[in-house]
């Protein structure tokens, strides 16, 4: 079941980084292809597990997966023929197969063009290649929100499909009809 | 409202040549409307946009850097999907976007749909604009592009990537064409009902940006209570 492989046999494929603005990708972490003990673990395509998965090495992903996956400090990779349908925590993760849940990195996420993610994304550093299919929310635990005086979001505060929704907060309510009189300033040109 | 009028368009085809020269193309535009975009955003505590797509991860970045949320939702990313598993040319769009958007009302500050509804049928395209009205939030802005030109023709898809505040590059997306509508000024306002034009600029590219800005729901007459009125009798 746990097929053990060389790193560089395993290393995700190299995909087209997107240009444009703040495209210029960080530099992948050289511990994305091999864990701290030199060597990556592989679920093979036939795999199917349903259930919590948890583990402390970097892992591959070629099969299915439903439930949870948990690898804190380590990089997980969803491959080609990967398909998950489970939240995912880690600390990189590398979407060029399928995955339908949400995305909890500590580092970064990125979607390679052959990528499909279908749930929110929260981590501080996003790569989304051209070509990717990515459709949720992303949440950066960083950047301009932080520089403005109001306060901090809770996560609650994000936007969720109808069939999930919870009612709207009342901070947010009373926000929108405090500023319905003067929600902007003046526009420049009419 | 909507600046100069356009003329009854033609649906023109373009020859397997000019395809290959479509497909392959890319070019840099300017953005008018894209920094007081910017700067509208910035000013709110705690903007959300939706990008329509096509979704490109700088341009994340940008509204993300702006202090924005974002949520992605790729709608003609099916399409794309359906053109390059069958290959065909001159495809139209069908039934992708008589959804309902999957989110609650007055949900975002903005919408970045960028020319998605010139490649929407107009049937489609009105309600899709009447639903987007109504997940937006009062005053809230939508950034879209449409064409000037005057001929209907199909066309591939655009990315568009923001280069910076007045910068945007767009590429196209594979050799697939769908047909790109040609919108004229009376049928933009009948579509965009309920919104009002915040500004509109022609490009030399014959792309007209457009800023659309929901209108604010209209001022309640304000009663007097009875008890009021007496006590000012007295």
């Amino acid at each position: 079941m746990w097929d053990k492989k060389e790193g560089k046999d395993v290393a995700p494929g190299s995909f087209s980084t997107p240009t444009g603005y703040g495209s210029s990708p960080h530099p992948a972490p050289s511990s994305s292809t091999t864990s701290s003990s030199g060597r990556l673990v592989n679920i093979g395509q036939t795999i199917f597990i349903k259930g919590e998965l948890t583990g402390t090495e970097d892992l591959t992903i070629e099969g299915r997966v439903e439930g949870k996956i948990e690898l804190k400090d380590h990089n997980l990779t969803i491959g080609p023929n990967g398909k998950i349908k489970a939240d995912v925590f880690a600390k990189n993760i590398v979407i060029t197969g399928e995955l339908l849940g949400n995305a909890f990195a500590s580092e970064k996420v990125e979607i390679t063009n052959a990528g499909i993610l279908k749930g929110d994304i929260t981590s501080p550093r996003i790569v989304i290649a051209d070509g990717a299919q990515f459709k949720g929310s992303v949440d950066m635990d960083k950047g301009g929100s932080q520089s403005r005086n109001a306060p901090q979001p809770s996560r609650g505060d994000h936007v969720k499909p109808i069939q999930q929704a919870v009612p709207a907060d009342t901070s947010a309510q009373q926000k929108s009809t405090t500023t319905q009189t003067s929600p902007y300033y003046p526009a420049e040109k009419r | 409202m909507f600046g100069p009028i356009f003329r009854r368009s033609t649906i023109v085809d373009l020859d397997s040549r000019q395809a290959m020269t479509l497909a392959i193309e890319s070019r840099l535009q300017s953005s008018h409307v894209l920094p007081l975009l910017a700067r509208r955003l910035s000013l709110l505590p705690h903007p959300r946009v939706l990008d329509l797509g096509s979704v490109v991860g700088g341009n994340l970045q940008f509204f993300i850097d702006l202090g924005c949320k974002v949520t992605a939702d790729d709608l003609l990313k099916p399409v794309e999907t359906v053109l390059s598993q069958t290959g065909a040319l001159g495809t139209d769009w069908k039934g992708s976007s008589t959804k309902r958007l999957e989110y609650p009302d007055t949900s975002f500050d903005a919408v970045i749909a960028w020319d998605l509804f010139d490649f929407m049928p107009p049937a489609e395209a009105k309600p899709f604009a009447h639903d987007l009205l109504r997940v937006m939030k009062p005053g809230g802005i939508v950034l879209a592009y449409f064409t000037s030109r005057e001929t209907e023709r199909r066309e591939p898809h655009r990315r568009y990537r923001i280069q910076s505040q007045e910068k945007v590059e767009w590429i196209t997306v594979g050799a697939a064409r769908t047909l790109r509508h040609v919108y004229k000024n009376r049928e933009l306002e009948q579509m965009f009902d309920g919104f009002k034009t915040h500004t509109a600029f022609v490009l030399m590219n014959g792309t007209r940006e457009m800023l659309l800005e929901k209108r604010l729901p209209a001022a309640t007459p304000t009663i007097t209570p009875l008890v009021t009125a007496v006590r000012t009798n007295r």
